[in-house]
């Protein structure tokens, strides 16, 4: 059965209008107000982000700051420990005694005789594999804690000799028989002149030893 | 039954309850009746909500004082469990008029349209833009290409005042009906279906009576006759010497016609005189109504090849006298009876109204036609 519907039709048309329309402004406070909230949440997460950057951050510092520690502590310990290899080192080099043997044991008596003499103990700088304390080399730290390639502090000992000889023969001789001696790295002698003394004419020497730097006694 | 069976039971039966028609509103002379159903699916709708209130005043002031219009539709709608805010609303019967016209037309919704407005243009008083009319096609009947059509007419000023009135309460106004659409809405819910019969109703009013002439599912005519009970009463209290209002108790305790159904008080003290005596002061003034019913019938037959009237229901407030549908069949000859309730159709679902027979409300009639509305009756 067809209904009857006195409804006007251009008043049906403006309450659909009005319909649509709150519809729409419902739509869009709703819309605004989700918004709204969503911002407020995300602006507390983001003071939450903040607070928690903040606190991550100042930790950081802390660790920087401890690690910094850290390093300066482990260059003191670098340094302290170098310290102590040399100290070492120096106080490990060759024995006196046995030095006096070894040149007692290469000089002729009545031939060469010595007016003075010098005795130093220092570190050089050479090229070399890291062989540990005993070896009288020192391992250099560079700053980031990486050993110089190829480069120690070696600990050497010189004797510095100024003496007189009979002639040129003898302190050849004593030079000859200090290189024979294990314990002796090398000679030098710097000078030699003659001169005269007493009523005959002698040669006057300056030279250096080199000895070892684990010299063990004999 | 599984917990889980239960649920979607349950889920299932939420779902079937889900058809919630609209409110049908009836603004009456001296009180606002609504009604609503509500269908499950491939179910016959069953009543949800009703109410009935009075107006403080009369009807045309009610409808022209927006806060007691607002106020009393919110009592009326928190009386029960109405839901929604759709409403079909019936024009009050002072606001409208109904014209039977026959025009001629080709094939086509729009040139009917423009048809049975060029005839309107001749039948209303001023520009027809000042008016809201629709119309309902009687679609049984074409008689040498000319066609016949009920078309409701009303001004269109005061509609829209009503429409306001209902926006600003809030009610999402589907339709705008009138009072015989719904009551024929009604009567052929009663009826089986395809049923073509030709059926009366009389919708009696205080001051004036409404006859809908039904041809199956087609509405053929509807008008307006000046016999109301207020007349009625009126004759009875001049000729019996007695105020009016004792006049109108006397009558619907007694009734107009012995053997009718009147009250256990009257059976006790015998009061066929009186009944006997009521039924001579009335005759004469329903003989008027018994033309009325036959030149109608007459129609009837003229429009449907013969078709008789089968049947006259009658409501309003003369169905109310004890005896009124007796007399009235005694004197027409055709089958009179009191429309059934309205809500006896819809078995109740509202634990608070126990049984709708006990409690039968004829004046909620225009409304359930109303709410009927959209409504599939049989399923």
């Amino acid at each position: 059965m067809a209904d009857i519907d006195l409804i006007p039709h251009d008043y049906r048309i403006w309450i659909g209008q009005q319909s649509m329309l709150r519809r729409y402004a419902t739509g869009f406070v709703a819309l605004n107000a989700m918004m709204i909230l969503i911002g407020g949440g995300l602006h507390y997460l983001e003071g939450q982000a903040q607070g928690e950057l903040l606190r991550v951050k100042s930790e950081n510092a802390l660790t920087q700051q401890q690690q910094a520690q850290l390093q300066q502590l482990t260059d003191q310990q670098i340094e302290y420990e170098r310290q102590l290899s040399l100290l070492y080192g120096l106080r490990a080099g060759a024995a006196i005694d046995d030095i006096f043997a070894i040149i007692d044991r290469t000089l002729v008596v009545g031939e060469l005789w010595f007016l003075d003499w010098s005795f130093r103990r220092a570190g050089v700088v050479v090229n070399g594999e890291p062989r540990g304390i005993e070896t009288g080399y020192f391992i250099i730290v560079s700053e980031d804690g990486d050993a110089l390639a190829d480069q120690g502090l070696e600990v050497q000992t010189h004797m510095t000799i100024h003496g007189q000889a009979r002639n040129h023969q003898s302190l050849s001789k004593f030079v000859r028989a200090l290189f024979e001696e294990p314990d002796i790295r090398d000679v030098n002698v710097q000078k030699t002149s003659q001169t005269g003394y007493a009523n005959r004419r002698v040669v006057d020497f300056a030279m250096t030893v080199v000895l070892n730097s684990a010299l063990k006694s004999s | 039954m599984s917990l889980l069976a239960k649920t979607a039971a349950r889920l299932r039966g939420n779902v079937a309850r889900a058809r919630i028609g609209p409110i049908g509103i009836d603004f009456a002379l001296e009180s606002i009746h609504l009604v609503q159903l509500e269908a499950a699916t491939g179910k016959p709708p069953v009543l949800r909500a009703r109410a009935s209130l009075a107006f403080e005043g009369t009807r045309r002031d009610f409808l022209t004082q927006p806060l007691q219009f607002r106020a009393l539709m919110k009592r009326a709608l928190d009386a029960d469990r109405f839901q929604g805010r759709d409403a079909v609303i019936a024009v009050p019967s002072d606001m409208f008029r109904t014209m039977s016209i026959n025009y001629k037309c080709g094939a086509g919704k729009d040139q009917e349209a423009a048809a049975v407005l060029k005839v309107m243009k001749d039948r209303v008083d001023g520009d027809l833009s000042d008016f809201v009319l629709d119309y309902l096609p009687v679609q049984s009947r074409t008689k040498n290409d000319e066609r016949l059509a009920l078309v409701a007419v009303s001004e269109r000023k005061p509609i829209v005042a009503l429409l306001e009135l209902a926006r600003k309460c809030r009610l999402d106004v589907q339709a705008l009906e009138i009072g015989p659409v719904a009551i024929s809405r009604l009567v052929t819910a009663f009826s089986s279906e395809n049923n073509a019969e030709n059926v009366l109703v009389i919708n009696s009013g205080r001051r004036a009576s409404y006859l809908t002439l039904l041809s199956g599912s087609d509405l053929l005519f509807d008008q307006e006759f000046a016999f109301g009970e207020t007349g009625l009463v009126q004759l009875v209290a001049e000729t019996l010497d007695m105020p009016e209002d004792m006049a109108r108790s006397l009558v619907l305790r007694t009734g107009v016609r012995a053997g009718g159904h009147a009250d256990p008080v009257s059976a006790a003290v015998d009061e066929t005189g009186i009944v006997d005596t009521m039924s001579e002061i009335l005759k004469p003034h329903f003989l008027r109504l018994v033309d009325e019913i036959k030149r109608v019938c007459l129609y009837a037959a003229a429009e449907t090849r013969g078709g008789a009237v089968t049947k006259v229901y009658l409501l309003g407030s003369i169905a109310r006298w004890p005896g009124s549908d007796g007399l009235l069949a005694t004197m027409t000859g055709v089958e009179v009876t009191k429309m059934p309730d309205p809500l006896s159709l819809f078995i109740e679902t509202n634990e608070n109204h126990a049984s709708t027979t006990e409690d039968p409300a004829p004046e909620l009639a225009v409304a359930t036609g109303l709410a009927l509305r959209g409504m599939r009756t049989h399923g």
